[in-house]
């Protein structure tokens, strides 16, 4: 069954025909071509392939697209602006969150997630939202590193244009 | 200029597009037209075929091609041979009256099925969904046999190779077996132990795949192909299809996580260039996660049956082990490489006298095992130091002050051990008197006394490594600089970075070296048609490799230039110098931009081999010696007895990795590394059920850690020259894993022993902590 | 493009909208967050449904409501919604410390309620890709006819891992309201769950979960605790659910009820007995005595029955003397 689905993508409407049973995930990669957010595993267990639906992280491999009808969805590619990273993308950047950069779409999704929730996290706090996610290679503290120093970033200049988009 | 030069934590230059989710993985893109294939696998570990019948699949529906065992023997497709066999060296090799028993794997498995998930029959279809469709219409007939899958179970298991009963690929010793058996006979006290360093599976984030096409009017085929050593699989593909390396262009792009287990050539990769061959379009194949446990390299999986002699003053008069390595169904690529290297490195950063090691590499019916970061080294190192810390308590000597008293001297270097490496100068003592300090170690007795109020075990465990990085005599890297009329440098290296940071890293050395800002440096990797050779990245090879010809290459360009430079300056040629992203008379104001140098050799014709205008350079770096970087670690861990949940406290670790190139890159290197260590150490089991099963095949049954599982890691470099290496560096990728497995493992006891336990294998899940506290109450009539 | 078996999704607005399209659509199933549905569906879990009929939309399954020792969560409710809610943190602990340990973060923004107290049973022969249970010739609760577990047993073990349905099972009057086509009806939550590992609810096919009720006896204190293997993610080896009430130095009530062990939540039996005096040694070993002898655990984890049952008790112990002591 095609049913057209209306929904907002990275601050855009739009409508696109698709199958009941496609999961989010493979709608966004291989229908709209936006390849950042990524299968890691069969289903729920690795987080790489997590999106924004209506500002909550999701897990777009266990969502099927005709769910997010009238929702907003935002991938990675949503974050910088004019060239410019988001606040969490530059902590990534400044602190080395990211090395094979395979993980690294649904971390910083997961992360822009929390700090929208809580601006200032505690080192418990980010390692707990960061709980859905998998990292072979960093180890997690310099991902920590990052969050933490984004909320900084964004506590100092709240209100710059350099703010995620929403 | 000093913000981009070396030892400056650069961010990398690898960020913007990775943050942005713009990398280019395996699965990223889809050329138009592509088709796509589907594995079939073997469901038993060992069985016999009695029939295949893939004419139902063939008819189905989008299909274009099924292939099956018999189909790429006709087709002459060889299987894939080990590219690292036993080494023979004057301190080891194959024992005597033994061979070395290859068995090679091949792309599909034609009449005995030898591990579960083996692949079968490769079906080429339209879509995935046809494909699928298809492959489950194959019918396989199948008889069952006994499958053994513990390496120490095998000698007395069913045989994988008939022609192997015992199932030994080879037998090889290191070190000098009469030496050792005198000292052994002479010993005060023997300490004993059965190590076991448990199989791990590797679990980069990308799963495996390929894109293969073929160009029919060059003869020639493209493989995209996310690999750790693109030159080598280029070679292997030759060797695959017996034609010459120029008929393939192995491409590479961004590889998300390796870890060793992208080295080598894999069936599905021949497969795929065999059917874009054949049916003249694009064929693409990407592994789901289950495939990736299954059809994926594993990596350690080695018991020890250790013993170390001692004197009556604690010093350590000869080690003696005899391991038994699991090399899985066949030997792959680099199979027999752990299990060599690892008893190279066996005496770690102690002076023992006499040592022999014996290994017996095992047949099973696994999935092979190949190098999973460390290579064989973190399975020597943790033999050694699990027996270090077992004699000292037997001893009743403080494990620390057992290893001090056993430290190769300072005064000894550079020292040659009984496997016959020679050691640069290393400040062992040092560096474990830093990282006491940095842990605050006086302070546990005092945190053991408070958590034990409480109920908690609490345990301090300590390893020291050292390994051997890059590469010795006769190993070589080589590296390109073509540098436009503009003055931008291309380097075309033969490293292939899956996370490390290269392009930085190699940009820092260029940016200080040549004075160019990032935006004139471009990093070429992962194109064997633009890169004449490489050996790709692993080891820890790349930056001690890989820069040292960089630094040569800057070299012999600044010198090819400086003629050009001198007759622009009209002076000598001795009077010249390069000095600050210029060429400069000594003496003078004088000066030519390395810019503006570049731009007039291209006015002047100069032409690169390439045929474009301008300058060239290539060098070769061949060091004299490996490097030999080393450390501490200190992991400090607190059990809850009744639950035997373990908790990391505290991890510290002080490492000499050289000069440090960048200090983001290089943290980031040893958390990854400890990471796995200790994931390997305290969540990760591979269980296989009695018929050969895969049991964990999955993240939800394969633990690997997550953000609350591990503590903040309190790493700290010691830096002390590397003479072998123009950088000064020693490679960094490999310590993290190697270290924090012995090091958590030896707190575990430290906990456990008031309890009554001595001895425990990994991992340290809380069944099995539990388990042995209950073990040790038992015994002890509790 | 992962392959889907082809259904018609359909996300009604309310429970009328939900019955009547549950009537035109036999076979169909009900989608929350999908955590667990869809998880399994992608590994040709269970027979794939014709129709899934998406229940994220429908008004009368959202809101929590509590009005004094009262509680009614609608069964689609978030997890997080549900470990969020500051009234559920004040006056329902327990249940907010179980919800609030479900998973990662990310699945508890979509697991519902709902789907927590329907979690299908899980076990390693069972939570498997097609592939991998093809080759182990299926088992008992789906496509085959042994059960790898217990090989004699006509009865499938696998084990129910929710973490809510052992958090409200200590408190009174515990009830699921239900929907279905033909009606709805309520019933004690302690009947939802039926034991067997294959058919585990008590529900017919056509019947949902709506809300969830109960009642916190004023001065009943409430807690949960788990353990698995990692610290998120991991489903429990065993989670231990506890409600004491103190008054002065007496134990005068004690409610606990388990999850990852049996095929369905337990609720342990005998409490009663341990209450009256001073919650002392004597007290904890007949506590042990009844966790022993109630919570069984079958092979159906990595981590041995033995074990889990273990640390069912260590918990249990734990749990009740730090609530009986009001740390």
């Amino acid at each position: 069954m095609i049913r057209l689905l209306t929904y907002r993508l990275n601050g855009r409407e739009r409508t696109d025909a698709v199958p009941d049973n496609v999961l989010l995930l493979d709608h966004l990669r291989e229908t709209v071509g936006l390849t950042g957010t990524k299968t890691g595993c069969d289903g729920g267990e690795c987080g790489a392939c997590t999106v924004l639906v209506d500002g909550a992280p999701v897990l777009s491999c266990l969502t099927l697209s005709a769910t997010v009808a009238g929702r907003s969805v935002e991938t990675v590619e949503s974050l910088a602006e004019g060239g410019r990273l988001a606040f969490i993308q530059e902590g990534f950047h400044r602190k080395l969150g990211s090395q094979c950069g395979y993980c690294t779409p649904g971390l910083i999704m997961a992360s822009e997630a929390l700090l929208r929730q809580d601006p200032d996290p505690s080192e418990d706090a980010i390692r707990e939202a960061l709980g859905s996610n998998i990292c072979r290679c960093t180890g997690y503290v310099k991902i920590i590193e990052a969050v933490r120093w984004a909320a900084e970033s964004s506590a100092a200049r709240s209100g710059s244009p350099a703010e995620p988009a929403r | 200029m000093e913000r981009f030069g070396l030892s400056q934590p650069v961010p990398r230059r690898e960020d913007p597009r990775l943050l942005r989710g713009e990398g280019c993985f395996i699965d990223d893109r889809t050329p138009p037209g592509a088709l796509h294939a589907v594995v079939l696998r073997a469901p038993f570990a060992h069985a016999r075929i009695a029939s295949l019948d893939a004419a139902p699949a063939r008819s189905a529906p989008g299909v274009r091609a099924v292939y099956t065992g018999a189909d790429l023997a006709a087709a002459g497709v060889a299987e894939v041979a080990c590219t690292a066999a036993p080494p023979e060296t004057q301190w080891s090799g194959i024992r005597e009256g033994d061979r070395f028993r290859e068995r090679r794997q091949p792309a599909l498995v034609a009449d005995r099925v030898r591990f579960v998930g083996e692949c079968v029959a490769f079906v080429v279809a339209e879509t995935r969904r046809q494909a699928l469709d298809a492959s489950e219409r194959i019918e396989v007939d199948y008889d069952p046999l006994p499958a053994v899958t513990a390496c120490d179970e095998a000698p007395h298991g069913p045989p994988v190779w008939d022609d192997a009963a015992d199932n030994v690929s080879f037998r090889w010793e290191i070190g000098d077996a009469a030496a050792t058996s005198s000292a052994f006979a002479a010993a005060h006290r023997i300490v004993r132990r059965r190590i076991v360093n448990n199989r791990a599976q590797l679990c980069p984030l990308e799963t495996r795949g390929t894109i293969a096409e073929y160009h029919a009017h060059t003869n020639r085929w493209t493989l995209h192909v996310p690999t750790q050593m693109p030159h080598g699989v280029r070679r292997q593909l030759a060797q695959v299809f017996g034609v010459g390396e120029e008929r393939f262009r192995v491409l590479v792009e961004d590889v998300g996580g390796g870890f060793g287990g992208k080295n080598s050539l894999y069936p599905e990769q021949i497969l795929c260039a065999v059917a874009a061959r054949d049916l003249g379009r694009s064929v693409k194949w990407v592994a789901d996660r289950s495939e990736a446990f299954l059809g994926d390299n594993h990596g350690r999986d080695l018991v020890s049956h250790a013993e170390l002699a001692l004197d009556a003053e604690h010093r350590v008069l000869a080690l003696r082990m005899r391991n038994f390595a699991n090399l899985g169904a066949y030997t792959a690529s680099r199979g027999a490489t752990p299990p060599t290297l690892g008893p190279l490195m066996a005496a770690n950063t102690y002076r023992i006298p006499a040592l022999h090691v014996d290994v017996a590499a095992c047949f099973t019916h696994t999935v092979p095992t190949d190098p999973y970061r460390g290579a064989g080294r973190p399975e020597g190192l943790y033999v050694v130091e699990r027996l270090m810390d077992a004699a000292a308590r037997e001893t009743g000597l403080d494990p620390v002050e057992f290893r001090r008293r056993n430290l190769i001297p300072p005064d000894a270097f550079p020292y040659r051990s009984p496997t016959g490496l020679l050691y640069d100068p290393c400040e062992f003592a040092q560096v474990i008197e830093s990282a006491f300090e940095r842990a605050d170690a006086a302070g546990f007795p005092a945190r053991r006394a408070e958590a034990k109020a409480q109920g908690r075990l609490r345990g301090l465990g300590i390893a020291n490594y050292v390994e051997r990085c890059g590469g010795g005599a006769g190993l070589s890297e080589r590296s390109d600089l073509l540098v436009d009329p503009d003055g931008a440098v291309t380097l075309l290296i033969g490293s292939m970075s899956n996370g490390q940071g290269h392009e930085t890293a190699y940009s820092q050395i260029l940016y200080e070296r040549l004075g160019l800002p990032f935006e004139k440096i471009r990093i070429v990797q992962g194109d064997t048609d633009r890169v004449a050779s490489g050996t790709g990245t692993g080891g820890s090879w790349s930056l001690p490799m890989g820069g040292g010809a960089v630094v040569h290459a800057v070299d012999r360009l600044v010198e090819t230039a400086k003629p050009i430079a001198a007759d622009s300056l009209e002076a000598a040629v001795e009077d010249v110098e390069f000095r600050d992203g210029a060429f400069r008379v000594a003496g003078t104001d004088l000066a030519i931009s390395f810019a503006d140098t570049a731009a007039r050799a291209a006015a002047e014709g100069r032409v690169r081999s390439d045929g474009a205008p301008g300058l060239e350079a290539v060098a070769v770096f061949e060091p004299g010696n490996y490097t030999f970087p080393y450390g501490t670690h200190l992991c400090e861990v607190e059990v809850d007895p009744e639950t035997g949940a373990v908790r990391i406290a505290a991890y510290t670790a002080v490492h000499d990795f050289g000069q440090v190139l960048n200090p983001l890159l290089l943290a980031g290197q040893v958390h990854g590394g400890l990471a796995q260590g200790l994931g390997q150490a305290l969540l990760e089991r591979t269980a296989y059920d009695g018929e050969g099963q895969l049991l964990s095949a999955s993240f939800m049954d394969y633990c690997i850690p997550r953000a609350d599982d591990l503590p903040d890691f309190g790493f700290e470099p010691w830096i002390t020259p590397s003479p072998g290496n123009p950088l000064d560096i020693k490679g960094c990728g490999e310590a993290g894993a190697a270290g924090s497995p012995p090091a958590a493992i030896n707190a575990v006891l430290d906990a456990l022993a008031s309890a009554g336990v001595h001895d425990f294998d990994m991992p340290a899940t809380p069944e099995r902590v539990w388990r042995a506290l209950r073990a040790a109450r038992i015994a002890s009539g509790d | 493009m992962n392959v889907l078996p082809e259904w018609e999704l359909m996300a009604p607005e309310s429970i009328d909208e939900v019955r009547a399209l549950r009537a035109h659509h036999p076979g169909s199933r009900f989608l929350g967050g999908g955590t667990d549905l869809v998880v399994n569906l992608r590994r040709g879990i269970g027979d794939p449904p014709a129709a899934l009929i998406d229940i994220s939309r429908v008004a009368e399954m959202k809101g929590i409501s509590v009005d004094g020792e009262r509680l009614r969560v609608g069964a689609g409710v978030t997890i997080r919604e549900l470990a969020d809610d500051p009234r559920v943190r004040a006056g329902f602990p327990g249940l907010a410390a179980a919800a609030r340990s479900i998973a990662g973060p990310t699945h508890r923004h979509m697991g519902t309620v709902g789907g927590n107290l329907c979690l299908d049973t899980r076990c390693i022969y069972y939570n498997q890709s097609e592939w991998w249970r093809a080759a182990n010739r299926y088992c008992l609760k789906y496509g085959g006819e042994i059960c790898h577990v217990a090989p004699k047993s006509r009865v499938c073990y696998a084990t129910f891992s929710g973490d809510l349905a052992p958090a409200l099972a200590i408190l009174d009057a515990a009830e699921v309201e239900v929907a279905g086509v033909e009606g709805a009806r309520t019933l004690p939550l302690e009947s939802l769950h039926t034991g067997d590992g294959e058919r585990y609810l008590a529900l017919e096919p056509d019947e949902l979960v709506v809300a969830v009720r109960a009642r916190r006896p004023a001065a009943l204190r409430t807690g949960y605790d788990k353990v698995r293997v990692r610290r998120s993610i991991d489903y429990p080896l065993a989670g231990v659910a506890a409600g004491v009430v103190r008054e002065g130095d007496r134990l005068t009530d004690l409610r606990l009820a388990f999850t990852g062990t049996n095929p369905r939540p337990l609720r342990l039996r005998g409490t009663e007995a341990l209450c009256g005096g001073p919650l002392d040694d004597a007290g904890m070993e007949r506590l042990s005595g009844l966790v022993r002898r109630q919570v069984m655990a079958m092979r159906t984890t990595f981590t041995s029955g033995h074990y889990r049952r273990h640390a069912a008790g260590v918990l249990a112990r734990r749990l009740v003397r730090r609530l009986f002591d009001g740390v």
